[in-house]
């Protein structure tokens, strides 16, 4: 087992530095001066200079790209040109807000996912079925960038029961991660419907019916955990839609997250801070992802083997 | 405790149309005795076994007509939590695939475990002790450890004996076994067959045991069925089976089995079984029948009786 | 579909007001018989934006997956099929580009080339390749191993005829559903970055900048969302069916 996870913590490395890569040298090849943009048009050349020695843009773009490897080892992400803070201080300070909110859409989707899927499963056919796998359809095609005002609309203006924009208690969290949650609460009813409909056709489960236990326990006991394995596989791949659906629902929530800052980052043009989110998302996907092949073991004790 | 068919039909929903996939069985089965069922696959055999648990799940049950007597109590009369009741206190069952048939993400002890909580509880311990006792018996080595292990963990020989554990974790009194060592390798496959024979002889258990290879009903049944195209064309104590086949199928099936110091070539039987939607008018092995007459294809032949132990669904007999 | 590709395509006739008229007047005026889907912040006649509007979905649509899957199916090919270093440099530049969740690579792009419309369908189709060339790699790894690829192979024919002739088209059905799929996840993709400000510049009548002045008046004039959002998810949904359709048709075993 630890032997499989260094072998794949291995493997990550030429992705991750390829990924730093490809966006250093994407921003890099952005016209203009960052310098400029931080200290304005009027600034004096010799206040100019000195910046740019500071932050090492006057040095070739191969120096600064290996500064820049050398300083993500420290982590260190290079200097906000608008906070004028660390980087990797914005970061930091914005990703509990984007945790709690792909908590709370995680949340979502599983719990309505789950019990759904399984039920649509068990009374294949019937109108419930039917009616599940409607709205599962509706779910994935609904963009949350129109889902979001809508609920806002609802819920927060029509209804007024629940508050929006900003961070705070959770009341505040509800409307952003079923914005957020849906989509995921669709792709995963589908798959647990398909996955527990295989399950119950195989052989295990007529040994079961043979001993005579209840189709309760059939259902909870037998097909639940085998059905679960493609589930769980779905949950790992859609941690990236996720993520990239936090971005907007941030936006439309002003949820004040690594989405968000991202935005600003690009709005304000302040690209130390856009190429520092970028690469952190992206670092946390390869991550998540690498959770996902080691939780099926944790399900599947055939994978422990391997 | 006895079991009895009774002109048991059995119609299976196939697309759009009704299938009958078996057509009048009957036949009974004594407390401790072991009858075989032998027939080419896709003949019904295991829709048999499967319509005497009510485990027919896929493709969907149509419908059920005639009676299955299980001591003198009609099984297809019982509701859900009655059958329940039945299957692995009464009659167990053991299936052709050892490599699926188990939960590969459950302990093997635990699922033995199952059986016993759903029929007759005990403490977590004197389960425990059970379980070791049962693997120990159907010939599995350490079973301490055997008991903790994931099915796929186990070779195919290894998974059958512990579904027969399974099976017989509750005592029932008729084991169904539907081609419980095809499966497996020929060595392994004479190990799992002569284990059945034992256990059945200890517990006093009926058996019906379920193959296409009928050297290997042979060697365990007292009396043979044999299926063709969802109806029984034959049945007759082994003995009299082996000595004086009568149906033109049933001699087929002994002519293309190897024999030993074989000399003349085998006869592999020409044709295939006719799909159970575009069965004959007339007899349903008459395209391949080599002993064929005309009545055989207008009419279809009923049950004549050779003698005693001895029927047969072919108008060679009419005489007799 | 028709309902849409037709009205979208026939715009420019059909269309009650020219899309980018401004007046000021006539600011988010609900609903009316001059105006049946009401008017936005710049008294435009949101009917005939949301016309033009789908054009600009058509045309993402269309070139993105155009592109990528062209380049997708070629380089899936190409390392199915060869295999060795080729293969293992291409995978690799997949799981990199793989590493990028859903949008956030298109983002940046654009981010760096600057909101226009043929930039966002550069953003979309760098990313968007990937996929294709995964699938076909994959069917091109089971197919050609089969008895009549190596028949091929022994025949003398060139590669090149193999991979067109032979292979191709025996993968291409999963492709076809990938694009429908594609499609409607474009389509998304497109209006996401219009949303955020990144994709199409602002005045544009693409659904997703109708989205995002939507926004801003929710609260005063609601129409102004509810329509282009409805066009979205409709146009998506039927993509969708079509792709679900298309899959059970090309493959029935598979339920669901």
């Amino acid at each position: 087992m630890i032997g499989f996870i260094l072998r794949r913590l291995l493997l990550l490395c030429p992705v991750l530095l390829g990924v730093i890569t490809l966006v250093f040298f994407l921003i890099h090849l952005i016209p203009g001066d960052p310098v400029e943009l931080m200290l304005g048009d009027s600034a004096f050349s010799a206040d100019k200079d000195e910046l740019r020695e500071q932050l090492g843009l006057n040095k070739p773009v191969y120096e600064q790209y290996g500064r820049y490897l050398t300083g993500l080892f420290k982590g260190d992400l290079g200097i906000s040109i608008h906070s004028r803070e660390p980087v990797l201080e914005n970061i930091v300070e914005r990703l509990p807000a984007t945790l709690e909110l792909m908590a709370g859409a995680m949340f979502v989707a599983i719990g309505l996912a789950i019990p759904l899927g399984l039920i649509s499963a068990v009374k294949r056919g019937s109108w419930i079925d039917q009616l599940a796998m409607f709205f599962s359809l509706l779910g994935v095609s609904i963009p949350n960038f129109w889902l979001g005002p809508m609920l806002i609309l609802l819920f927060a203006i029509q209804l007024d029961w629940l508050p929006v924009n900003e961070r705070g208690s959770f009341l505040h969290l509800i409307l952003p991660a079923i914005t957020l949650g849906t989509a995921l609460a669709s792709i995963l009813s589908r798959i647990t419907r398909s996955s527990v409909i295989e399950t119950l056709g195989t052989d295990y489960i007529r040994t079961a019916l043979s001993k005579g236990i209840s189709e309760f326990q059939i259902v909870t006991r037998h097909a639940f955990r085998n059905a679960l394995i493609p589930v769980v596989t779905v949950i790992g791949l859609q941690v990236g839609v996720l993520l990239s659906g936090a971005i907007i629902t941030e936006y439309i929530f002003d949820w004040p997250g690594l989405g968000l800052l991202l935005i600003e980052g690009i709005q304000t043009r302040d690209y130390p801070l856009v190429q520092g989110c970028v690469i952190f998302i992206a670092t946390s996907y390869v991550f998540v992802n690498l959770l996902t092949d080691l939780s099926y073991a944790l399900v599947d004790p055939r994978v422990r083997l391997q | 405790m006895s079991l009895h068919l009774e002109n048991l039909d059995l119609y299976l929903s196939s697309g759009k149309l009704p299938i009958q996939v078996l057509d009048k069985i009957s036949f009974s089965l004594e407390d401790g005795q072991t009858l075989g069922i032998v027939g080419e696959s896709g003949c019904g055999k295991s829709m048999t076994a499967l319509a005497i648990m009510q485990l027919i799940t896929s493709p969907p049950l149509l419908k059920m007509e005639g009676k299955v007597l299980w001591n003198n109590v009609n099984l297809l009369d019982l509701t859900k939590r009655e059958m329940r009741k039945i299957r692995s206190k009464e009659i167990a069952m053991i299936f052709q695939e050892p490599m699926t048939a188990l939960n590969p993400v459950m302990r093997v002890g635990d699922q033995i475990r199952e059986v016993l909580r759903e029929h007759n509880p005990g403490n977590r311990k004197s389960e425990n002790k059970k379980i070791i006792d049962l693997l120990d018996k159907v010939g599995i080595p350490s079973p301490e450890q055997r008991a903790q292990n994931y099915p796929h963990q186990l070779s195919g020989g290894m998974r059958q004996r512990i579904m027969i554990a399974m099976a017989l974790a509750c005592g029932p009194r008729l084991l169904i076994a539907d081609e419980p060592s095809t499966a497996l390798d020929v060595t392994i496959q004479a190990q799992i067959l002569e284990q059945l024979r034992e256990l059945c002889r200890e517990f006093k258990m009926g058996l019906l045991f379920i193959s296409h290879d009928l050297d290997v009903v042979g060697y365990l049944a007292d009396r043979i069925l044999v299926m063709y195209a969802g109806e029984i064309v034959e049945w007759a104590s082994t003995k009299e089976l082996f000595a004086s086949p009568a149906h033109p199928y049933t001699r087929a099936l002994q002519r293309s089995r190897p024999k030993k110091n074989q000399k003349n070539k085998l006869t592999p039987i020409a044709g295939n079984v006719p799909p159970l939607d575009q069965l004959p008018q007339g007899c349903r092995f008459y395209d391949r029948c080599e002993l064929r007459e005309d009545q055989c294809a207008m009419q279809r032949p009923p049950v004549f009786k050779i003698n005693e132990h001895h029927q047969v669904r072919c108008f060679l007999f009419a005489e007799t | 579909m028709m309902l849409f590709v037709l009205p979208a395509s026939l715009a420019p006739w059909i269309a009650p007001y020219d899309p980018e008229t401004i007046s000021l007047s006539e600011q988010l005026k609900p609903p009316s018989w001059e105006h049946p889907l009401g008017q936005d912040q710049n008294g435009s006649d949101i009917l005939s934006r949301l016309l033009y509007g789908g054009r600009i979905s058509m045309y993402v649509g269309f070139w993105v997956i155009g592109i990528s899957g062209t380049i997708g199916v070629l380089i899936g090919l190409i390392s199915g099929y060869y295999g060795g270093w080729l293969d293992t440099v291409l995978m690799r530049v997949v799981d990199i580009l793989l590493a990028f969740p859903g949008l956030l690579l298109a983002i940046a792009l654009v981010a760096v080339l600057g909101p226009n419309l043929n930039n966002v369908v550069i953003a979309l189709t760098a990313q968007g390749w990937v996929s294709y060339a995964r699938l076909v790699r994959g069917q091109v790894l089971s197919v050609r191993e089969q008895e009549f690829v190596l028949a091929a192979c022994t025949s003398g024919i060139s590669d090149n005829r193999i991979m067109f002739r032979h292979i191709l088209p025996n993968i291409i059905q999963p492709v076809i559903v990938q694009a429908t799929f594609n499609l409607a996840g474009t389509i998304i993709a497109e209006s996401s970055l219009s949303f955020l400000g990144l994709g199409v510049p602002s005045g544009t009548p693409s659904w997703g900048v109708m989205l995002s002045e939507g926004k801003d008046v929710l609260f005063e004039a609601p129409f102004v969302s509810i329509f282009p959002g409805l066009s979205i998810m409709v146009m998506v949904l039927l993509c969708n069916i079509l792709g679900d359709a298309l899959r059970d048709y090309f493959d029935p075993k598979i339920d669901s």
